[in-house]
């Protein structure tokens, strides 16, 4: 006999069974009769994996995206988290959704056990933690879930060397779950329903052609199990029908049969071959190979445990569909476990590119709308910046050109800003708002625009203002590309040079002792004494680089003073201990310290924005919908860095960038402002009172007086946005607020109502559409922070709309829909019926104020019925 | 596979008008098609046979899907050599279309066959208690 | 030592060299020369023949040109049948290339479907695929697809692309490992001689006793005519698949899954045997 068993065992009517030594697998002795008892050769018996079956639609995720959204009323809480994660969270939390740990599909049984199987004592009872190597801490996430359903059955000694990642330790056997299984005598895995059970582990979308990995044995018996030799088994190999009928055959024809006519067809196909084609290798081909665009190596971040950074060929190909029009793949082509398999994405489906901060890589993501609800992208890494750039700006011109999109974006264009600073568009269609087929917003399609901005406001007649991160105010000039997008896809003029400084942190951290006082000797379990944010990693003065080659510093390292919680005269801030809440003062409970220090990067790059100079903003609104005339004004207000409330004069659509700043007179510092479709104007001050600016119009831009509006109870609001009438606001702790009781001529409103947790920022369009950024939303495969997300069934008679749409994030920090003014004709005109009606009742109500109030609302039905008719005729 | 207005049209199957009211229990080999008799390697099924089935009638049932009208008559008695595309004219004139709209017939709300495949060969194959269920419908429903 | 995989590549890269030749009585505006091309014998004709059309249509007027159909001596070829099986029925034992006559007018109403864009060939070739499935797996497979994976059969099939589209396919070839194979075989028997466009009947894998039914099982159940041998004990026909004549105890199960179209039926062609 040939092969090396660990142990073999001899089961009912003597078939044998073994556990190979060099490999662990279960093997049958194949062959043995009762004239051949040692049998003609060893077959390990195989599991099928049921991970090749293609996902389905919809994540079937155990937690919905939106569970981090509710209804309650966030308080401030012990913000122990907050103040140690700085707010550019960036899209690369290693943070896996426990459930699709990517453990070994359990096939046979771990004990093939007869009735009378000695009593193995049970072992240590399912502990089945998983021990991931090359992981990051937040994986070690118990698949104890899992664990659960499969009945844990297997076993593996200790001493095991173990050739691929230990997923899982220590299993128990579970004796009376083998009791239950039927003999093995015809059909084979009697476990089907454990087997369907784990089939929910999906790894992405990769094809697989062959086995994978299989248990590690230790002991089996075939006690109970009767064989009939002459039947076909089917174990030895995967479900494969391909294989599966070779090795059935095997047993129930004869050799010799079984060559013939294979043999046969062999032969023939070469003769037909020789005979068809020999000859004519001058003829050309009836199809066209598809084209390949480029191929290069680069690296990807694995989708399954443990995940990593691996080596991967990737070509991006075109081919030509149905109609004529050019289409492109990317394939991304990876060895698993020396097998050759590869993914593929069409360009028509991608939605979004977009560059990923990454210390140690130049790296990012590929996003689908499948992609955008797992929120797991594809994650591919470059050798060098140059080369990043190189696919990025080849991907995105292929997925403009698939979706026939071209030139500079309309006006009705949605920005927004990733934590990063680069800037993307979007398109909407008029089914993104329109109900009832509304459009999910994971499908929206963004192009990037060059630049490097921290936040962008628009209107819907093609005014577009960025503030970058020095505060520096810049205008849109109505080109495209930019950045590292060149050629064709970049618009030949309207790009100019735009740079960006901000500031790169880290902390000093000192731990109390008796002996020395603080000292920057902590204990082990510390984090590092220069550390980022987190602590977690180790963020020196020297090893510290700007975020990107593009990056360059402009300045020392400084203490940094500014940062929230106050600090003492040298800049230390206090706490009980790492992580907590940190306050400026030292108190006798405060064992440890901390010092930002800060330093100064610049990036240079271009796209299409000119400075507008001189003073240097924080925040800025433009009004939602104007008259189309060219020559009329446009209202747009700003707040400096320094708190004062500006108005722009002089803004039209032929001059954007307006001619002068006028100040609006205040009392105190303020941080946001927003301007409404009727000239409302609310603002919120740095310490979270709110205002309403009374009188505003056209002819008295900067209005007259502020009203003061009391916040939600216990509540600071920190932004605001003003669509047409809605009102939202957010405040510090993620609430999103709605004014409630606004009417033409009580336009403060009477109360805020509550509409959402979980909210860093809103937006509220020329519709009244609200769309913000959430702070926390649940994938099936992971968590985003800093996520689009789109409110639905905004209605007139329901303005605080009911339920969220997800669309793409983490990282994103910034977004505006306040020029998406495309609306189905449909809708206006019943809009414009109710608002009209809604309008003339309350005119009969009598007004607050004098004639200035009457004139006002006299002017606000005149101006909605006007601006009704333009959103019509859009 | 003409279909020629002369021929005799499809008639529908009520209580034993015509001679196409057959149940279709005894048709050699192919019999309600859901379980066929174990292929045996000597069984004498001879060409005159053969000839007859074609002869006979099929027995179907049609029903609409989505917004298409529902005809009165569902059940029918079809030769087995009328094609799809001579269905879908009758249907078409049955419930008065217009030429210009469409229509698409479906087996196992899964697939629409080829105009020109027969409906003999689709119940033979797909048909279940002695009858070919088919689906109609105006607009594309099943891919 | 060739392996089963290579009978898929084998029969996916079949080629069949063809000369193209306007109709004589075609209205041209110069002499049109014939065109030579190598047709996949897995394709269809109005896929792969654009530039049959453009080479044509250059020495035509615009007025003069409706579509575009095929014929073989006199015999004008269905597109919706996959190429390979309209040269095995029609021009086998012929000398090759394979010569076939280009028509723009007179289209033949009663013999052959319209083809007005690529989107009627990717219909009738999904429906095809489903009709398969539908037969070997109570269309359970093709059903737990996505569309895009259906996207992917048919963007494999017109690109030329094996890995692509087996990537998908290879689902439709498995079955369950309690079973021996697919519930029925999904086939169609195709000869010149009959009145009838094909033979397709149900016509399981496995007998009742568990043996697997070879090609002369089926032939014998559905078709028996072809292989009842001819008084002088010579076969009077061939049977064959993909320009080959699988001996008849090539069990059917092994030809579905490696040897059907990538509709996934076996088109069997019965031809009568050539005389030398």
């Amino acid at each position: 006999m040939v092969g090396e068993m660990m142990m073999v065992n001899v089961g009912l009517n003597d078939q044998v069974w073994g556990i190979g030594s060099e490999d662990r697998a279960v093997y049958f002795r194949q062959g043995v009769t009762p004239s051949e008892l040692s049998g003609k050769t060893w077959k390990a018996i195989v599991s099928a994996r049921d991970s090749d079956r293609s996902q389905t639609g919809s994540s079937t995720s155990l937690l919905s995206a939106g569970c981090f959204f509710s209804d309650d009323v966030r308080e401030q809480m012990n913000l122990i988290a907050q103040s140690d994660t700085d707010t550019s969270s960036d899209t690369e939390s290693l943070q896996v959704h426990p459930d699709l740990a990517d453990m070994p599909l359990l096939g046979a049984p771990a004990s093939v056990n007869g009735n009378n199987v000695g009593s193995q004592p049970a072992e240590a009872s399912a502990n089945v933690a998983v021990a991931p190597q090359d992981s990051a801490p937040e994986e070690a996430s118990p698949a104890s879930g899992s664990g659960e359903k499969a009945g844990a059955e297997k076993s593996e000694s200790p001493a095991d060397q173990d050739p691929h990642p230990a997923e899982l330790q220590w299993t128990n056997i579970d004796l009376k779950e083998a009791h239950k299984k039927p003999p093995f005598s015809t059909s084979p895995f009697p476990e089907t329903p454990i087997q369907s059970s784990l089939g929910m582990f999906s790894v992405g979308d990769e094809e697989h052609y062959g086995a994978d990995e299989h248990p590690l044995w230790a002991w089996v018996s075939g006690g109970g199990c009767l064989v009939d030799s002459h039947s076909s088994l089917k174990w030895f190999t995967l479900q494969s029908g391909l294989l599966c009928s070779v090795q059935s055959l095997s047993l129930s024809i004869s050799p010799a049969q079984t060559a013939a006519w294979r043999k046969q067809i062999f032969q023939q196909l070469s003769e037909r071959t020789k005979r068809e084609l020999e000859n004519f290798r001058h003829y050309e081909q009836a199809i066209e190979q598809s084209v390949w665009v480029k191929t290069g190596t680069l690296q990807w971040w694995r989708s399954w445990k443990p995940h990593k950074w691996t080596d991967v060929r990737v070509a991006l190909e075109q081919f030509t569909g149905n109609d004529g029009m050019r289409d492109s793949i990317l394939f991304i082509y990876y060895l698993h476990h020396e097998e050759k398999k590869y993914i593929h994405v069409f360009l028509n489906e991608v939605t979004i590119l977009v560059e990923v901060l990454n210390d140690a890589k130049h790296s990012f993501a590929l996003y689908t709308p499948e992609k955008t609800k797992q929120r797991w992208p594809i994650r591919l890494a470059a050798a060098t910046e140059q080369e990043m750039h190189d696919w990025l700006a080849l991907l995105s011109m292929s997925c403009c050109e698939s979706r026939r999109i071209q030139g500079p974006p309309s006006h009705q264009a949605i920005w927004s800003v990733t934590c990063k600073g680069d800037v993307f568009v979007s398109e909407p269609g008029p089914e993104l708002e329109a109900a009832p087929h509304l459009m999910p917003c994971d499908q929206m399609f963004w192009r990037q625009i060059g630049g490097h901005l921290r936040l962008i406001e628009c209107n819907s007649h093609g005014i577009v203002w960025g503030i970058g991160y020095d505060h520096t105010a810049w205008v849109y000039t109505g080109g495209y590309g930019g950045g590292f997008i060149q050629g064709l896809a970049s618009s030949a003029d309207n790009i100019y040079m735009q740079s960006d400084v901000k500031c790169v942190y880290i902390y000093e951290n000192q731990r109390w002792n008796p002996v020395t006082g603080y000292s920057s000797r902590g204990l082990p379990t510390d984090r590092y004494m220069w550390s980022d944010a987190s602590g977690l990693q180790e963020c020196t003065k020297v090893n510290t680089k700007p975020p990107s080659p593009q990056w360059s510093w402009v300045s020392d390292w400084y203490i940094d003073f500014n940062i929230s919680g106050g600090t003492d005269r040298e800049g230390w801030q206090y706490a009980a201990d790492f992580p907590a809440s940190y306050h400026g003062h030292k108190t006798m409970k405060d064992f440890v310290r901390r010092r930002r220090w800060a330093r100064k990067c610049k990036i240079i790059t271009n796209g299409p924005w000119l400075e507008v100079p001189p003073i240097t903003l924080w925040d800025i609104t433009i009004i939602p919908s104007s008259a189309a005339d060219q020559e009329e004004l446009i209202a747009l207000w700003a707040v400096s860095d320094k708190g004062d409330v500006l108005c722009r004069l002089g803004v039209t659509q032929q001059n954007p960038a307006g001619t002068s700043w006028l100040h609006v007179g205040t009392d105190q510092p303020f941080m946001s402002v927003s301007i409404g479709a009727f000239h409302q104007v609310w603002a919120v001050a740095r310490d979270g009172s709110t205002f309403y600016r009374g009188s505003v119009s056209p002819k008295k831009p900067a209005g007259d007086c502020w009203y003061h509006i009391p916040s939600p109870p216990k509540q600071k609001l920190k932004q605001v946005s003003v669509g047409r009438t809605s009102v939202l606001a957010v405040d510090k702790n993620g609430n999103l607020w709605y004014r409630q009781g606004i009417t033409p001529s009580y336009p403060q409103g009477s109360q805020w109502d509550h509409v959402s947790n979980n909210i860093r920022k809103v937006s509220v369009g020329p519709l009244d559409q609200v769309w913000v950024i959430a702070d926390k939303v649940q994938g099936s495969h992971s968590l985003s922070c800093g996520t689009v997300c789109h409110r639905t069934g905004v209605q007139p008679l329901e303005p605080k709309g009911i339920s969220w749409d997800y669309g793409i994030g983490g990282g994103w920090e910034h977004i505006t829909v306040r020029g998406n003014a495309t609306e189905a004709p449909k809708a206006a005109l019943h809009e414009t019926s109710e608002e009209h009606s809604a309008k003339s009742a309350h005119l009969e109500d009598g007004e607050n104020g004098g004639k200035g109030n009457h004139s006002k609302t006299t002017l606000m039905v005149n101006e909605g019925q006007e601006l009704d008719r333009n959103t019509v005729n859009c | 596979m003409s279909e020629v207005e002369e021929q005799l049209p499809v008639s529908p199957q009520d209580g034993g008008r015509g001679e196409c009211v057959e149940e279709s229990s005894d048709r050699g080999a192919a019999v309600g098609a859901a379980e066929p008799p174990p292929p045996s390697a000597g069984s004498p099924v001879t060409e005159e046979s053969a000839a007859e089935d074609t002869k006979k009638k099929i027995d179907m049932l049609l029903k609409a899907v989505g917004d298409t009208p529902i005809m009165k008559t569902k059940k029918w008695a079809v030769e087995r050599t009328r094609t799809i595309q001579g269905l879908i004219d009758f249907i078409k004139k049955f419930l008065k279309l217009v030429a210009s709209e469409q229509l698409f017939i479906y087996v196992n709300q899964s697939f629409a066959p080829s105009p020109d495949q027969e409906v003999g060969t689709l119940y033979e194959c797909f048909g279940s208690d002695g009858k070919l269920v088919l689906h109609y419908c105006k607009s594309q429903a099943w891919g | 030592m060739t392996d089963d995989k290579d009978v898929l590549r084998d029969v996916w890269f079949g080629r069949i060299p063809t000369c193209f030749t306007l109709y004589q009585d075609e209205i041209t505006e110069r002499e049109a020369e014939p065109y030579y091309l190598l047709l996949p014998r897995i394709s269809y004709l109005t896929l792969v023949t654009d530039k049959v059309k453009k080479h044509f249509q250059k020495v035509m007027r615009q007025e003069d040109v409706t579509e575009i159909w095929f014929e073989y001596e006199g015999t004008p070829l269905k597109w919706h049948f996959p190429i390979g099986l309209l040269f095995d029925l029609h021009a086998s034992n012929t000398a090759l290339p394979w010569n076939i006559t280009v028509h723009f007018k007179n289209f033949p109403e009663k013999d052959l479907l319209h083809c007005p864009s690529k989107d009627v060939i990717e219909a009738h070739f999904m429906a095809c695929v489903k009709e398969a499935d539908a037969l070997k797996h109570k269309s359970q497979v093709i059903n737990e697809m996505q569309k895009k994976d259906h996207k992917q059969l048919w963007m494999g099939l017109q690109n030329d692309k094996f890995d692509q589209f087996w990537a998908i396919n290879r689902k439709l070839m498995e079955y369950p490992p309690e079973d021996s194979g697919f519930r029925y075989i999904p086939f169609r028997i195709y000869q010149v001689t009959t009145e009838r466009p094909f033979i397709q009947k149900l016509f399981r894998p496995v007998a009742a006793n568990g043996q697997l039914n070879t090609l002369g099982d089926l032939l014998k159940e559905v078709c028996p005519s072809a292989v009842t041998p001819e008084v002088d004990g010579e076969k009077k026909n061939q049977v064959m698949v993909h320009g080959i004549e699988p001996l008849l105890e090539t069990p059917v199960q092994w030809l579905s899954e490696h040897m059907s179209y990538p509709d996934n039926f076996l088109h069997i062609s019965i031809i009568p045997q050539p005389t030398d």
